[in-house]
């Protein structure tokens, strides 16, 4: 799935052989940043095939959340390349990723605050006539019928992921694990086939941690999405993942099966230890 | 009572005026504090296709409208690598550059330092038809400005009034919103512009100064952000008051200073007690 060290997934390798790339799924092939001299990370290879949850963990700092930056566009990666099913994905913008199929969630959760809750995934829905003026000011040109379709598409999005009821409130004051849940419902109406999802249990507890994590597994096993999971809660990689990448010290130290990583010595040694200690 | 219609046909100049603000302060979020450039580019289009070249009025609107929203676009586009301080500070240059343009280039009728000797259609000739005219045409700019904000449009300005980066997450563009948004607002305000020389008759460059600016944001912050009710009841409020200062017999060489401080004060009281205005729905602190 991905290695560090392993000369045949190398960047060069994956360049050289196209027919290596995987068919499907998102490919990154020998991602490193860098901002000014200091390195976040250098030859990071990352398989996120489609339907499955592709967890990267790792310490504070490692980069996980810059991997996804990358990707996305936020970030140029200073070497390295995206493919998405076989195609390389070269100087996007942070909006067109959404339109290749990717589409991510933040730490921070970054719902629309002052947009009621139904608005924000409105907001995300794709190719709305009523956000071009063009279309606006044109009579005949069935808004009214988009929009109710639109609502209705919102609400039922809303309704499974339980937060149906909470639909008109304003989106700032639900409390910061249903935000959580809005970000990731938010992400989902894009439309994606690719979902980049950066700590979506970090500061959830309880039953919204069981919703996270069935809503995650819903997303890979009934519509097939694929997932790059960003978390630091391992309960939760272990319960949703597929396929685990650490990521630390600039580079990939282990990937595989999630009980296979999970129970490394090394990522125990070096990372989970840590996080069991604390 | 022609005076009374004069300051109705007046109010409904920074109604429309207001709400071109509102659109880009208030639901996008764009600090706008160069509007009078915009006004002005309407005022001198319209009243110079009208003067010079016997242009119909209301074409000669239409025609300040597109140059004024072509304008406001172009100025626009360097501005936008810019944020927050820097933008505003960067908008209110425009007053002196476009002050500049029209005092140094805008073109003049001889003896003069502006433009007067409109020739306005039926509509506008009359006290009485002038402010029923200018009452519709504001009535249209309300119901596009509401279409605009109540539609998928207006709730990503919001978006992306808030959340910049998340609006790119979601997979639309907030820098194209926020174009569209300034060009629509440029728009509206060149309209603005066309009618401000209809209804004085009369328009030179010391009318597009840094003052109309300040008081376009005078408007909006006691109306309200991000509401196209404040944004009426603004210059309903503050002109109506300033012009009931003649009718109480206060000697006119006080009418100004009185309603600078007034003005003042009652600004200061708001941004104490209630940032997002009168009838606001967004207040830049949250």
């Amino acid at each position: 799935m991905t290695s560090a060290n392993n000369p045949a997934n190398s960047p060069a390798a994956a360049a050289a052989v196209p027919g290596a790339l995987p068919a499907r799924g998102l490919h990154l092939a020998g991602m490193a940043m860098r901002f000014g001299g200091v390195q976040v990370f250098e030859n990071v290879t990352i398989d996120v095939p489609p339907a499955k949850v592709t967890a990267c963990i790792g310490p504070n700092g490692a980069g996980k959340t810059t991997l996804i930056n990358a990707v996305c566009g936020v970030y140029r990666p200073y070497a390295g390349r995206v493919y998405l099913d076989g195609a390389p994905l070269a100087g996007i913008r942070p909006h067109q990723s959404v339109r290749h199929g990717i589409a991510r969630t933040f730490q921070d959760v970054r719902i629309f605050p002052h947009l009621t809750v139904l608005e924000n995934v409105l907001s995300a829905l794709p190719s709305q006539r009523g956000e071009k003026l063009r279309h606006l000011f044109r009579p005949g040109a069935g808004l009214a019928a988009e929009t109710r379709r639109h609502r209705d598409e919102a609400q039922a999005l809303l309704d499974s992921v339980a937060l149906g009821d909470a639909a008109q409130r304003q989106a700032g004051e639900l409390p910061f694990g249903r935000q959580k849940l809005l970000s990731l419902a938010r992400a989902v109406a894009t439309g994606a086939p690719y979902l980049l999802l950066d700590e979506p249990a970090a500061g959830v507890e309880g039953e919204m941690i069981e919703r996270v994590i069935a809503l995650i597994v819903r997303l890979a096993k009934d519509e097939g999405r694929a997932a790059l999971l960003i978390e630091h809660n391992v309960e939760v990689v272990r319960e949703v993942a597929d396929q685990v990448v650490v990521l630390q010290g600039g580079g990939i130290i282990a990937s595989g099966s999630a009980e296979h990583v999970l129970n490394d010595e090394r990522v125990i040694r070096e990372y989970l230890g840590r996080i069991y200690h604390a | 009572m022609e005076h009374l219609l004069y300051i109705g046909a007046l109010i409904c100049v920074w109604v429309i005026v207001s709400i071109a603000v509102n659109l880009v302060i208030g639901y996008t979020g764009m600090m706008a504090m160069g509007h009078a450039a915009y006004l002005g580019v309407g005022g001198y289009t319209a009243a110079s296709l009208n003067i010079f070249f016997g242009v119909n009025f209301f074409l000669a609107m239409a025609i300040a409208a597109t140059v004024s929203a072509a304008v406001a676009v172009l100025t626009l586009l360097p501005l936008l690598r810019l944020s927050g301080f820097y933008f505003a500070l960067a908008t209110l240059g425009l007053n002196f550059v476009f002050f500049d343009l029209f005092h140094n280039l805008a073109p003049r009728v001889e003896g003069s330092e502006g433009l007067h000797g409109l020739k306005l259609p039926a509509a506008l000739v009359s006290a009485e038809a002038r402010f029923a005219t200018l009452l519709a045409i504001t009535l249209l700019c309300v119901l596009a400005a509401k279409r605009l904000v109540d539609s998928p449009l207006g709730r990503l300005l919001r978006a992306a009034r808030d959340r910049p980066e998340a609006v790119s997450a979601i997979g639309k563009n907030p820098t194209t919103c926020q174009i569209v948004v300034w060009g629509v607002s440029g728009a509206m305000t060149g309209i603005a512009g066309a009618l401000y020389a209809a209804t004085l008759f009369y328009i030179d460059p010391t009318l597009f100064t840094l003052s109309a600016s300040i008081a376009m944001l005078v408007f909006v912050g006691v109306g309200g952000l991000a509401s196209i009710g404040g944004s009426i009841l603004g210059p309903v409020l503050l002109i109506s008051f300033t012009e009931s200062l003649r009718f109480i017999g206060l000697p006119s060489q006080y009418t100004g200073p009185v309603q600078q401080a007034l003005y003042g004060a009652l600004l200061i009281g708001l941004m104490i007690f209630r940032r997002q205005g009168l009838l606001g729905k967004y207040d830049f602190r949250e």
